[in-house]
């Protein structure tokens, strides 16, 4: 790959013109570089090729491989493109040599494809085959030329392989005949050092009958037609080469992709045909386009005439019936339409297709024909002496109805003109091609349950129909299906400028501001929604979502009691009520809430999980155990599930057991940071601190650090459980040693910003990690939103909540105050929370409220608040 | 390794024939071998590997003799092979030049009268050589060749190949060649038969018969397939497991299923794989070329209605509920008769029956009862006969 992409880079300054491309393309005389820069759809068949052939070379294997497909299909390109790339294979330019045999020459005997093959080999390694060597041996009888040529090629090969290109096997190997054929397999057979690589047209009874010698001897490989994509790769691409960089962008918006698929209908796959074709899309104006394509069909016509000419009377006359069709034809109503028996058509068209003029496809019992190649039809209408019905389709796709109707006022030559009248008047009775194949391919795509592209098909019928319901669509599907809410947001923005009364357009829209996490811009769109149509219990219902993420959760709970009596007999709008309760501390209504989704809905896991939360708030662990275990039943994926139901064990003390569900969070999804602070907390409360500080410190170092863990929960097991003053500071150091290094880390200050470090046992591993630090933060995806030490000293006044004041002596409480102190003192971020602890220290040691009052009143709020005291009056 | 059907293989990428390649050794130290197979069992495969890791002390030379169309055209070439094995040649050159002079003729007239002596004498002295490397001729196709000789020179002519290669075994003690060909021998050997020339050209050779892989060597085979192919898998093992099973263990048809996801770009799923499998058998190309289970019929029984008959008990074989099961003699019987079959009687079925068997069609189980030898073959024709 590492070649071609060179190759390809090296394209970047090749420019072409039309003419090369369209007047001249035959690959094997094309420069290999166009033929890299502009191919696509089969790399990876080329690559399965190349490891086919590079497995020949090291391995005693031998690989023969048939690729088969009609003319234009892109056999000689792909052929071209391989040898291009062994030629340039430096790994195997050692082990492999090709012979690649000219298609148009003739070949009757083993022994003349003996001299061919040794005469490729004389083109392309002057050095080690001569051709004056074989010009003498030419001399002796064929018996003897076949003997030595065959010897010495075997002694040639001995050691490595010769890969010989084989175009039109199916010619070459009729020429040859049976007894020839014979030779070539015994040859391959008894002497296996050469793979043969070749192409054919179709599949042909040398190949694919018992009694036949290479019967089984290839693997065949057909060439499919390019799809939808290859064929606006394609177009792409060659734009590209020609330095045509508008037209790129063109192809790639929904427009451009719609008129792509229309040239892909002409096409059929072929192609050669949208080599052909490419040439005609940039064509500014009308008159640059039509005397080219008159030019193109004259030129072609004498070499599909003459194609014609070689077939009987009546096989011509199939053909000139399915060029007069677009489409597929059953040998039914060939017959009925020529006025022949249909078994003499049956056996006709199964010739035709031998011969490679038409391509057949099953549909339930029967069979129906097409051409092969689809500029045969060009031969058919230049005989016919009038507008040429391709370019009259051509322009049909390239210009809409109402972009046709400028242009013919706009002064055009004669001929010019007949061709856009014809397709104007033609589009006044037939319904536009483009849209009526998007159409199709919607409902081929809706029945297949290809549902990922509905989105852009309906943006590509968008771009051509420019009605609102097609961009409303797109923007529906780009939303649900494709989860690409910036391009549904595209498609809804123009839906609504088409028709700003579209109640489903501002409901969508608010849910793909919703997921983008733009609330705002989400609850305006659902207000729209709801003032358009307000029995609508949906876009209530998404409208308190909205307000629930911006906390508004005291509206949010109208808008869900709207929902709910509006009918909306689902769990979504009691769901989202008891969350908005649970924020707002109404754990008992959020039960209740829950517990009526449940009723709902017995087998949604989020509200067993909320109901569990709630539980958990209100301190009734064991219940909130069991939700939890329902919710993992449901969900047994669910991160937040198995982190909770560890925090539920915590609460009940069975900390072993909340390790493991921790455990399994962490199995789940290894990047996220808060089962990792969970699981540090419970090895703190077993009195393993040194596993706690360090679950705490991969949780720093985790991609997803945003939450920042339960500080509160920190500072007081740390308070309670330390067995002395000395582990007491030393703890609360670490501690605070892990949370300064994060803000570190995350940018919220300076290392050493406003304190002296102070020794503790991890020191030195802090100072270790500088290095590794930078390229940890670089590879995070989300950081904490707040600084991590203002986090940590908010638990630190919270905790003041969890101290058993009647059980603890001042002289500890006063040690708790020491602990934090000594490596806190100077931090900017401790200045207040320390003074609240301090002063709330002290209020638990005297008990009384006298003590707040050097504090300024919100101090003073805050440290109510800490303590549980109620409000001051 | 990567997927190659149809291809040579590498010698390490034969798997699962080294018990069978020992043992054909140890027999050709007594005897010389008819092999046979059902096509794509690989046996192709089993002689180059033989080939290219001889035994020690022995010479294998390949020949594919699929295009030989005479008896004079086969002697020549063994001749040939022959000269360039002793090197000088001496010895084989002396005998022509021996004929020549005794005939006192030239070498054009000799060829028409003497092939049965050349051959003969190339051997005797291939023998009296006293080479210490032994040579076994490995002649791929013969039975082709043979009917390609009946057919161009009589049945006479291709019997006396038969017999004077056979005569060649009794006299030349060291003598050994080993005779494969995808179409069974008995076949030909029949058709001489019923034109008056009856013969028992292989009674004294060892007769073996390549079966599919074991399941393990199989399964091994489609991992390491897999594995070189770079196809994404969820469960390597058994996604090979499920390709191995699929084509009851038919090496060829696993290279071929590996090679079809590659190209497709599939990830080798359990789905996946059956849907790659069900698409080859009902695709009107017929990319496995099964039809030729068909096609061959008229070739094989062209005797009376034997053709269409063998038609009916496919048929009436694929009414079993499972795979495995068997129907007995009498059953196919009642079965084929109310299918309007022209068996004539129970003997005449019996017949028809071996005749299958021989051409692994069908196998038949310690109860006596017929059944498909292969499930794949099985399910084939059900789908091509619309069953």
């Amino acid at each position: 790959m590492s070649d071609s992409n060179k190759k390809l880079s090296a394209s970047d300054q090749l420019r072409f013109t039309d003419e090369q491309f369209i007047w001249r393309f035959s690959p094997n005389q094309t420069d290999p570089e166009l033929l890299e820069a502009i191919f696509v759809g089969r790399e990876p068949l080329l690559q399965n090729v190349l490891e086919k052939i590079a497995d020949s070379a090291t391995s005693g294997a031998t690989h023969h491989v048939l690729i088969y497909g009609p003319r234009g299909i892109g056999k000689s390109h792909f052929t071209s493109l391989l040898h291009h790339r062994l030629v340039n294979d430096d790994k195997l330019s050692e082990s492999v040599q090709i012979a690649w045999l000219n298609e148009d020459e003739t070949t009757t005997s083993m022994v003349q494809l003996l001299v061919r093959i040794y005469r490729s080999l004389c083109k392309w390694y002057p050095n080690e085959y001569s051709p004056k060597w074989l010009d003498e041996l030419l001399d002796q009888s064929p018996d003897e030329i076949a003997g030595v040529l065959t010897r010495r090629l075997v002694a040639r090969f001995e050691k490595r392989r010769l890969v010989i290109l084989a175009e039109n096997l199916n010619l070459l190997f009729e020429n040859l005949g049976t007894d020839g054929q014979h030779r070539l397999r015994t040859l391959l057979q008894e002497h296996p050092f050469a793979c043969l690589i070749a192409t054919s047209q179709q599949l042909f009874k040398a190949v694919t009958d018992r009694s036949e010698p290479f019967f089984g001897f290839f693997q065949q490989i057909p060439l499919k037609p390019l799809t939808m994509t290859d064929a606006q790769q394609l177009l792409v691409k060659i734009a590209e080469t020609k330095g045509q960089n508008d037209l790129v962008h063109f192809l790639n918006t929904p427009d451009g992709r719609g008129r792509v698929r229309a040239i892909h209908d002409l096409a059929g796959g072929n192609h050669r045909v949208y080599i052909v074709l490419s040439g005609f899309v940039t064509r500014e104006s009308l008159d640059q386009l039509v005397a080219p394509f008159q030019k193109m069909a004259d030129d072609l016509t004498p070499y599909y005439q003459e194609r014609l000419r070689w077939v009987s009377p009546l096989q011509r006359q199939i053909v000139e019936l399915l060029c007069s069709e677009h489409g597929t034809v059953n040998p039914k109503e060939i017959a009925r339409r020529l006025l022949v028996d249909q078994r003499s058509i049956g056996k006709q068209v199964r010739i035709l297709e031998d011969i490679g003029y038409l391509t057949s496809t099953k549909r339930g019992r029967e069979t129906f024909y097409e051409l092969s190649e689809p500029l045969m039809r060009l031969a058919y209408e230049v005989k016919e002496q009038s507008l040429l019905g391709m370019l009259i389709e051509f322009l049909r796709i390239w210009y809409r109805p109402d972009e046709m109707q400028k242009l013919r006022a706009a002064g055009l030559s004669q001929t010019t003109q007949a061709y856009v009248d014809a397709a104007w008047e033609r589009s006044q009775t037939t319904p536009d091609p483009r849209l009526k194949l998007l159409q199709q391919e919607l409902e081929k795509a809706e029945a297949e349950g290809r549902s990922h592209e509905l989105a852009t098909l309906w943006e590509e019928k968008a771009a051509a129909s420019n009605k609102a319901s097609d961009w409303h669509n797109a923007g529906f599907y780009f939303n649900e299906v494709n989860r690409d809410y910036p391009r549904a947001l595209v498609c809804l923005n123009k839906s609504l400028g088409l028709e700003a009364s579209l109640f489903l357009g501002w409901h969508n829209k608010g849910k793909s501001h919703n997921s983008l996490g733009q609330y705002n811009e989400a609850l305006q769109s659902y207000n729209r929604a709801t003032e358009l149509e307000p029995a609508s219990p949906y876009s209530w219902n998404n409208q308190g979502n909205a307000l629930s993420y911006l906390g508004q959760h005291e509206d949010a709970l109208s808008c869900y009691q709207q929902a709910i009596a509006l009918g909306l007999d689902k769990g979504a709008p009691w769901y989202g009520k008891g969350v908005s309760l649970s924020k707002l501390g109404r754990h008992e209504e959020a039960l209740e809430c829950y517990d009526k989704v449940i009723d709902l809905e017995p087998k949604a896991a989020d509200a067993w999980h909320h109901k569990g939360n709630s539980l958990h708030a209100l301190g009734r662990y064991e219940e909130a155990l069991a939700c939890h275990d329902k919710a993992i039943e449901l969900a047994p994926e669910s991160v937040d599930v198995w982190n909770n139901k560890g925090r539920s064990l915590n609460g009940l003390g069975r900390y072993q057991e909340a390790l493991t569900c921790y455990d399994k969070a962490i199995e789940l999804e290894p990047e996220l940071a808060h089962p990792r602070f969970n699981r540090g907390e419970a090895f703190f409360a077993m009195h393993r601190w040194d596993d706690g500080f360090e679950s705490i410190r991969g949780a720093f170092s985790t991609s997803r650090s945003d939450a920042l863990g339960d500080t509160e929960a920190m500072f007081s097991l740390i308070f309670r459980l330390s067995e002395d003053d000395a582990r007491l500071q030393s703890r609360v150091s670490i501690l605070v040693d892990l949370y300064q290094r994060a803000a570190e880390e995350h940018g919220f200050r300076r290392p050493n910003q406003g304190a002296v470090r102070h020794g503790s046992g991890n020191v030195n591993a802090d100072d270790n990690l500088s290095a590794s630090d930078d390229a940890g933060t670089a590879l995070r995806l989300v950081g904490p939103s707040v600084n991590p030490l203002s986090h940590l000293a908010d638990g630190l006044v919270k905790s003041l909540a969890k101290i058993d004041a009647e059980r603890i002596t001042p002289a500890v409480l006063e040690s708790y105050v020491a602990a934090v102190e000594q490596r806190v003192a100077h931090m900017p971020e401790f200045e207040i929370p320390l003074r609240l602890f301090r002063y709330g220290i002290r209020y638990l040691i005297s008990g009384k409220e006298s003590e707040f009052v050097a504090l300024i009143q919100p101090e003073r709020r805050i440290l109510r608040q800490a303590l549980r005291l109620p409000e001051e009056q | 390794m990567k997927a190659n059907p149809g291809g040579n293989l590498d010698p390490d990428g034969v798997y699962g024939r080294d018990q069978l390649i020992a043992l054909l050794w140890e027999r050709l130290e007594h005897q010389s071998i008819l092999m046979d197979a059902e096509r794509r069992i690989g046996k192709t495969q089993v002689l180059r590997k033989m080939l290219l890791r001889p035994k020690s002390g022995w010479k294998p030379l390949y020949r594919n003799v699929e295009q030989v169309h005479s008896a004079q055209e086969f002697a020549e070439l063994v001749y040939n092979d022959v000269q360039q094995f002793l090197g000088s040649g001496t010895k084989a050159k002396n005998f022509i030049q021996k004929i020549l002079e005794d005939n006192e003729t030239d070498y054009l007239n000799l060829k028409g009268r003497t092939w049965k002596k050349l051959l003969t004498s190339a051997i005797e002295d291939l023998m009296a050589s006293g080479r210490d490397e032994r040579l076994v001729f490995f002649w791929d196709e013969l039975p082709w060749m043979v009917q390609s000789i009946q057919r161009n020179e009589g049945s006479k002519s291709a019997v006396e190949i038969l017999d004077t290669i056979r005569s060649l075994r009794h006299e030349q003690a060291e003598f050994r060649v080993v005779f494969t060909g995808s179409i069974g021998l008995h076949h030909v050997l029949g058709k001489l038969s019923a034109d008056g020339y009856p013969t028992s050209a292989k009674n004294d050779m060892f007769h073996v018969t390549v079966t599919p892989l074991a399941p393990p060597d199989a399964e091994r085979l489609a991992a390491d397939l897999l594995r070189g192919e770079k196809i994404t898998c969820n469960n390597l093992a058994d996604a090979a497991a499920t390709i191995a099973e699929e084509v009851d263990y038919f090496p060829f048809y696993i290279h071929h299923i590996v090679a079809g996801l590659r190209i497709e770009q599939s990830t080798a799923t359990e789905g996946n794989i059956k849907d790659f499998v069900a698409r080859q058998l009902v695709d009107a190309s017929d990319p496995w070329q099964l039809a030729h289970y068909r096609t061959r019929l008229s070739t094989y029984y062209p005797e009376n209605d034997d053709a269409s008959n063998v038609a009916v008990i496919l048929d009436v074989l694929t009414l079993t509920d499972e795979p495995s099961d068997s129907l007995s003699v009498d059953e196919i019987f009642q079965q084929a008769s109310c299918r309007s079959s022209s068996v004539k009687d129970r003997d005449d079925l019996l017949r028809i029956l071996r005749l299958m068997d021989s051409d692994h069609y069908l196998s038949r189980d310690t109860d006596g009862g017929y059944r498909f030898r292969f499930p794949l073959i099985r399910r084939w024709w059900k789908l091509d006969r619309g069953l």
